[in-house]
This record gives structure tokens, sequence and C-alpha cells, in this order.
């Protein structure tokens, strides 16, 4: 409505400029619809996945890739400052002050309480896990810090902890903010350290009860399993004692919330880790000297290196790449931002394309940005629908996170629910009655002018000649329009379609 | 249309995530190493009695349970009294000692090894899938495995008949022109890489045979009750499918949370008890169709003999399996049971392995769904041959 002609200017600029033809390792350029259907040069990387949709253009990839969603604002700014300059943009952390952050602690001001917070019933604790689901799902939408956001998640889903049980909706506000917001684009050792001592953490995998008369080995081994070596990495159930004595005594200060070595539960023996003696009597500084070890250890920069590439470039990641990366945590000592950059820049990563599908995190925050702008942000629908997918961020139970691969996740239940939003989306009008996809915005005087139109704006790449002949087709069939004008019911059945097809559902 | 299939063999199998506490679940009271192992997390013998410990007074139990009498050596934790009358009628059996045929302590490759049993040629999916993919040509079924859930269970996985479904009742394309939809999302579906296009047709064909069937219309018998959860529900809805006679011959369902590191005495009560609620009230509410119905309820791994300092356990080896139905060889423990002495314990100190879980899975593809040897060979490629459990009558 009132935002209508800004976006009736931009999808008219999108739509009439076949974008950023020029970039390096564009091809396509100067084709028509779907001219470079066949070209792919992500064809056959990751997965096996053998993708015949025309390839998106380099900074559509890179923007893909980079952010939970991108309006047609974001990619206008990305055309100006280029792929490296887009780059080095979203390589910066949120400011304090940034808006979008501000809105987020006054819409969810559980979230935004300083810490102790240690006299609160079960009813704030439940409200606490619920804000905290719902400020991550607003933000992953509406920041304009989206790398970083994208990165949260990463070691979100990395340090995976839920926030339901116990304590943990409390303790985990903390880790949220102070262990991976802090670390997301910091150094990974210290990004571990930080973990290790998050009492949501000592907490989820019980290491508040490893203690020296019995220890508790289940931090210990998700730490080398999950964290840090990888399953494959190199250690033994030997290993796996030995580190749980390491951190005997790492426990929860029960007035001030945070982490507190307690001497006493602590067992002061001699212990071997990997092959290095821990001399006795070394206090908490054992546990620190594990962490080292384990940062500074070959299998933990694959196993970053190799989990950063799945999310980013596939599910198979270009082995190439995971050496390029792994070899980056090497040289800087596990500097986030470094591999981030050697990752994103990489040809194995711009030929990597239509080898991810959004997840539903994914996927809703981007139906929610092309659907309309934040004032029409409704937060308990967009709940409602990623625990239909089992999905809300920050519950998923286990200490692997949510799975990344696609045959892990993508299946019947998951794809009929992206449909279905996308079909209420499109379908369903706003507060007052305003369509969510207005005819109008697109300027169009025949059906194909319209598909076209919808599919830059809202998929930022063409179609098929064959899929768009198909909509073109239903469209006039289904929906019969009086003369050539293109109707509203006509554009609702066209945008739905779009925004449940794999083009809108491949990154 | 299609014959309902009301006579088709149908498996559920029920992975209990997280490693659950086998010793605690089917207890080896007659073995005295138990009691000393688990100073304060027992459960004592059947009437609290002395069982065979040689002392004056009556055992308690360190945890203030008591367990079931299963066979005079093995007893059932009491949350699962709700079982007690399934396996005195001889339609629960209890496997104790099995496993994985290599050790692994870490959940997530051990249920997937589990659920994969892939065995060293690593074939392809899941174990149900394999058995759906090589029993194909006995049915004309587009869909004929449900994993009830968000996720495709990994042992369902490499059919194309399996299908995830979380809730049969709204499982529905929402859209006000169905009949275009219908028509543009297989062409948008194709050649697209993934496997898009399959899970899109296995979409329709859920939608069909749901439609067809109705499942979510199929009444709950009001003499089963199940609980109040997550696990409940789902286990109301197998029944629903089963009911239905829809033709579906495999079914996965998961319950979580059974990762008990802490507090066992108190945190493993509700879950059992919240276990032996749903499986009963299946039996109930299947009626006749449990003659044609085998459950198995499996986990990861077994947990450490001895209690840690927490009250909990950590990640073992061996632990048990249950399985249910009309036509298992019940009211028995099956599997050698290798004792608790240190000297038996497998080299990390847990409990041994003595009977592969495939076999009792085997067991249950032969006997129950009638899946010929070579078949089996097929499911479980390099499980050695010799003596199985022989579970089903």
């Amino acid at each position: 409505m009132h935002e209508g002609m800004e976006r009736r200017t931009l999808l008219r600029l999108m739509a009439s400029t076949p974008a950023l033809c020029g970039l390096p390792l564009l091809t396509g350029c100067g084709g028509g619809s779907g001219a470079s259907a066949g070209q792919d040069p992500g064809a056959g990387v990751g997965g096996g996945a053998q993708a015949a949709l025309p390839g998106t253009d380099a900074l559509t990839h890179l923007l893909r890739r980079t952010r939970f969603a991108t309006t047609a604002a974001d990619l206008a700014a990305a055309q100006e400052l280029g792929p490296e300059g887009y780059l080095d943009s979203q390589l910066q952390a949120p400011a304090p002050t940034n808006f979008v952050y501000l809105q987020a602690d006054a819409r969810y001001p559980l979230t935004a309480l300083p810490p102790p917070l240690n006299v609160v019933g079960a009813l704030i604790l439940d409200q606490m896990s619920r804000q905290l689901s719902e400020r991550t799902l607003f933000l992953a939408a509406y920041s304009d810090a989206q790398l970083y956001e994208l990165v949260v998640d990463f070691w979100t889903n990395h340090f995976n902890i839920e926030n339901v049980t116990g304590n943990l909706p409390l303790h985990k506000l903390y880790d949220d903010r102070n262990v991976i917001r802090a670390h997301a684009f910091g150094r990974f050792p210290e990004l571990l350290l930080a973990s290790a001592q998050s009492p949501a953490m000592l907490e989820y995998l019980d290491n508040v009860s490893n203690v020296a008369s019995g220890p508790n080995e289940n931090y210990a081994r998700e730490l080398m399993e999950l964290h840090t070596l990888g399953v494959d990495g190199g250690y033994t159930e030997q290993d796996v004692v030995e580190v749980a004595r390491c951190f005997t005594g790492w426990g929860i200060n029960g007035g001030s919330r945070t982490f507190q070595f307690q001497a006493a539960n602590h067992d002061d023996g001699e212990k071997v880790v990997l092959g290095e003696v821990i001399p006795p009597g070394g206090g908490v500084r054992d546990g620190e000297r594990v962490i080292e070890i384990l940062a500074a250890h070959p299998s933990t920069a694959r196993f970053v290196a190799t989990k950063l590439a799945r999310r980013f470039v596939a599910d198979a990641p270009p082995p190439a790449l995971v050496d390029a990366v792994a070899a980056e945590y090497a040289r800087t000592q596990g500097d986030i931002r470094a591999m981030l950059r050697v990752l994103l820049s990489a040809p194995e990563f711009y030929a990597a394309r239509n080898t991810k599908v959004r997840r539903p995190l994914e996927y809703v925050a981007q139906l929610l940005r092309s659907a309309g702008p934040a004032s029409a942000y409704d937060g308990a629908a967009m709940f409602e629908a990623l625990s239909r997918m089992g999905q809300i961020p920050h519950r998923w139970f286990p200490p692997d996170g949510f799975p990344d691969r696609a045959d892990y996740w993508l299946n019947t239940a998951v794809l009929l629910e992206y449909w279905n939003l996308a079909a209420t989306t499109a379908e369903t009008s706003g507060l007052f009655g305003d369509a969510t996809f207005p005819v109008q915005d697109y300027d169009a005087s025949g059906v194909e002018e319209l598909i076209d139109a919808m599919a830059a704006a809202l998929l930022q790449r063409p179609l098929r000649p064959a899929d768009a002949d198909l909509l073109a087709g239903l469209a006039r069939a289904a929906l019969p329009a009086e003369g050539a004008a293109p109707t509203q019911a006509q554009a609702n059945l066209v945008a739905g379609l779009l925004l449940a097809s794999p083009y809108f559902m491949l990154r | 249309m299609r014959k309902m299939t009301s006579d088709q063999p149908v498996l559920v199998a029920v992975f209990l995530r997280g490693a659950i506490d086998g010793l605690n679940v089917v207890v080896p009271y007659g073995d005295a190493d138990y009691y000393a192992l688990r100073p304060t997390i027992s459960i004592a013998p059947p009437g609290g009695s002395a069982g065979p410990l040689p002392l004056p007074i009556p055992i308690i139990g360190s945890s203030g349970q008591v367990a079931i009498d299963l066979d005079g050596f093995f007893g059932l934790h009491p949350s699962l009294a709700p079982l007690e009358a399934m396996y005195a009628a001889g339609e629960l059996a209890a496997v104790q000692a099995t496993g994985l045929p290599q050790p692994d302590r870490s959940h997530f490759s051990a249920q997937l090894r589990m659920e994969v049993a892939g065995g060293a040629r690593r074939a392809a999916g899941g174990w149900l899938g394999r058995y759906l993919a090589v029993s194909a040509q006995a049915s004309q079924q587009s869909l004929r495995g449900i994993s009830i859930g968000v996720a495709l269970d990994q042992a369902l996985a490499g059919s194309d008949s399996a299908a995830a479904i979380a809730n049969s009742a709204n499982y529905a394309l929402q859209t006000t022109t169905p009949e275009a939809w219908r028509t543009a999302l297989p062409n948008l579906h194709r050649d697209v890489g993934f496997e898009f296009r399959g899970v899109q047709q296995r979409v329709f064909a859920a939608l069909d045979l749901l439609a067809q069937a109705r499942p979510a219309d199929i009444a709950t018998d009001p003499a089963a009750v199940y609980p109040n959860d997550a696990l409940g529900e789902r286990m109301r809805q197998a029944a629903q499918y089963i009911k239905a006679g829809m033709g579906i011959e495999a079914i996965t369902l998961n319950s979580d949370g059974w990762d008990h590191h802490v507090n066992e005495n108190t945190v493993l009560p509700p879950l059992l008890t919240s276990l032996g609620q749903a499986l009963s009230a299946l039996r109930v509410d299947l009626g006749a169709h449990w003659q044609r119905t085998a459950v198995v309820v499996m986990s990861e791994f077994g947990r450490t003999v001895n209690e840690n300092a927490s009250g909990g356990t950590d990640h073992g080896r061996a632990n048990m399996m249950l399985a249910l139905g009309g036509r298992i060889a019940g009211g028995r423990v099956y599997g050698e049971w290798p004792g608790l002495a240190a000297a038996n314990l497998d080299p990390t100190g847990d409990l041994a392995v003595r009977t592969d879980y495939r076999a009792v899975l085997a067991d249950l593809l032969s006997g129950h769904m009638g899946l010929a040897g070579a078949d089996i060979r097929h499911v479980f490629a390099d499980l050695p041959g010799g003596d199985r459990p022989g579970l089903v009558l």
C-alpha cells in the first residue's frame, strides 16, 4: 500500500536489468528468460544434484547463500557494492545501536534483561524460552546483518542447547548473547572456551554433575564428537574418560548464574588427553588445556571446515574447498571471519549453485520478507509453522543441532508444509484486505508479463520456458481474465506456485 | 477400487532416542553384581524380598522401586506394569544383552548405524527401506511405509514408497486452487536435482491414500487409554493406520529423552510409564488387528553397568529390546546372558553384546512379515547365519 510505489519502482528496475551482467563469474548474461538452462556451472556439484534449473547469477547466488532473506532493496544495495564490497559489509557484526536489534529487544523484553536473573518462576521461564525463539526468527527475517545471523544460527546448532528444560530457558539467554553472538565472528578457540563455561552448556550436557567422586562423561564426549574433533577425529573411549576428569568441578555459581570452578569437586590427579600428559594439581587449568588441545587439533580444523562448507556451499562439500578452509583455520588459529572469506570467495563456492535447499527457518524468513514489511510481521503464525516442521529455533533436543543435509529433513512432511505456507501466504489477504502480492505492483499487461515480473521479484531468477508456459496456461484456464489485464486471482495463483517451487526453495 | 489388504502383516518400529538403560528395564535381579554396581538406582527383586542376596532384611531396592517378575531371574521395571498382562499372555518378549555388532558410543552414529544396518558393503537406505524395496513386487501400493513425525526416519530411507506424516488429520493441500496446483507441482519439481521430484510424488501418493482411507476418522477404542503426550499421540496414529486397512506394512515412530546421565530414579519412571501405557493402549485399540501386528522397541545402545555420581548412567554397550504382537512367542526373556561380573564384561567394562540386534529384526521380517531367506540377506547383507532368537510363533 504505502510502500507500493517504492516496491513497484524496484520491481521494474529488476525486471528490466538482466541483473549483474559483468560480474566475472557470471554466465548466461544477455540471453532471454531461461537461456542459461543447461549451462549451470553448479550442475553436478554436491549431493549428486543434477540441477537443470537456470543457474542464478553470481551476485544473487552470493546473496542467497549469505542471507536468510533478500528483498529487492537488498539486491539493489548489493549491486551498488559489488560482491567484494557486499561481503565486507556483511562480515561486520551489528552495532549495539542497530535499530533492528533495539526493536528485537523491545519486542522480546525478557531476552534483554541483564543478568543475574535467578528469581524467576516457571511461567517466566516459559515466556523466556518462547521469546528467545521468536526473537531469533525475527532477527533472521529482518536483521540487516544477515550473514551474522546465519553464522549465529550455524554456531547455535554447532553448540546446540535446547531452551525448554529446567533452567535452560534462563541460561540459554546468556549463552545466546555472551557465547554465540559475542563470538560468532570471533575466533573458534575463544568461542569454544566460552561455550565450555556457559551455564547453559554446563547444565545441558550435565557437567554440573561431573565431579571427582564420579565423573559424568556427557559433556566430554559431545565436546570431542560434536564440537571439535568429529566422531572419527581420532579420540578413544579412554580420552572421553580423561577429558571428563579434566572438567570435574566446572559448574555454575548459584547466585550470579555464571561459570564457577569448584575446586573441591575437581579431580586433581594426572590425566592423559590425546597423548598429552596433563600434570596433577592443575585445577581449572586442566579444562582450559583440553580446550587448547582440541582447538589446535587438525581434526577440529577439518571438522569445522567441513561443517561450514556444508552449511554455505553444498550438502556434499567439495573436498578442495574443505582443505582450503581447514588450512585457513590452521593459519589463523580459527579466525571465523577469515574462514568465511575463503569459503565465500572460492571458485567452488560460485560453482555450487542450486545445491542447497532452504531449511525451514530460511524458508520462513524469506517468505516473510517476500510478503511484506516488518510492520506486518506475525511472529505467532510463523512460530506455529516452524513448530509443525519441528524446527523452532533452540528447540532441537539432542546435542547435534538441526540436520543440515537435505536428505535428512526434506521429506513429505516438510515439502507439503512449504507448499501450504506458500499457498496461504499468496492467497490470504492482510489486515486491510490487501492482497499479499497486489497485481498492480507488477505493472503487467498480460499473463506472460505478470509471470516474468513475479519471477524476477519473488525468485530473482528466470523460469524455464516450459514452466513459464505451464503457469500461463493454468492462469488462463483456471481464472480467465476479462480482457488482457491480469487479475488478482491470477497473481495469487502464480505467486503461490512460484513460492512453492524449487526455484524458491533452492538457496 | 483397490482391495484393502486387511490381512497385511505390519511392523511397528519404536525407537527410544537417547539410549534407554536396559538394565533398569529388564532387570537382572538374579545377578548379584547388579546390586553391587548400582548402589542408589537399582530396582529391587520382585516382592522386595531377599532375592539372590543373603541379606537379613528385605531389600527395598536402592531406588525404592520393585521389579515385576518375568522368569525368576529378570524382572520388569514397575513403571512398565501396563505390559505385565501382555507378557503373561505370551504376547510380549524381551531380549537382553543385544546391540550393534561393533561398539559405538555416539548417539548419532549408533542410531544411524542401527537404522541403516548397511554392513560392510554399505547398503543404501535403511533396513525397513530395503525391506520395502525388496518386497515391492508383492504390492501394487504406492505408499507402504510411514514415519509418524516431521522427519523420515533413517530406517525407512531409500524406499520410494515411504513417507513422513506428522499428523494424518491435517495432511492436506491447502490451496484454493488445488487442480491447478496438482497440475503445476509435478512439472515445477521435475529435473531440479535433489529428491524434489521423488518427494513431490510421495506427497501426492500420501494425499491420495489418506483421502481414500481416511485414517484420521478411525475411532479410537474407548478402552484404549493412550498417554497424553507425543508418544501416545504417535502410537494412536499408528493404530489408525493399521485399523484403516490401507496396506501400510512398516511404521516407524520415536520416543525422545532417554539419555539419563543424571537422576535416573526420577527421570526414568515417567518415561517408562508413558511407554507402557502407549504400548498397552495400542494393543487394546488394535483389537483383532493385533494378530497381524508386531512391534519392536529398540534403542541405540545400553548404559554403563555402574551408576555415576549423579545418580545416572553413561553410555554403555548392550541393551534390551522388546517385541510385542499377536504372533510373538512372548512370555520369555531371550538372549544369552553374559553376566555382570567384571570378568564377563566387554573390554570397556560394559555389558557385552551376545545377540546381534539384526538377528531380532531378521526374526520379525521373516517370521512375521514373511520375507524369504534370500531377501533377508538383501536387507541385512552381512548378518552372520546361525541361531536366531525365534521370536515369532
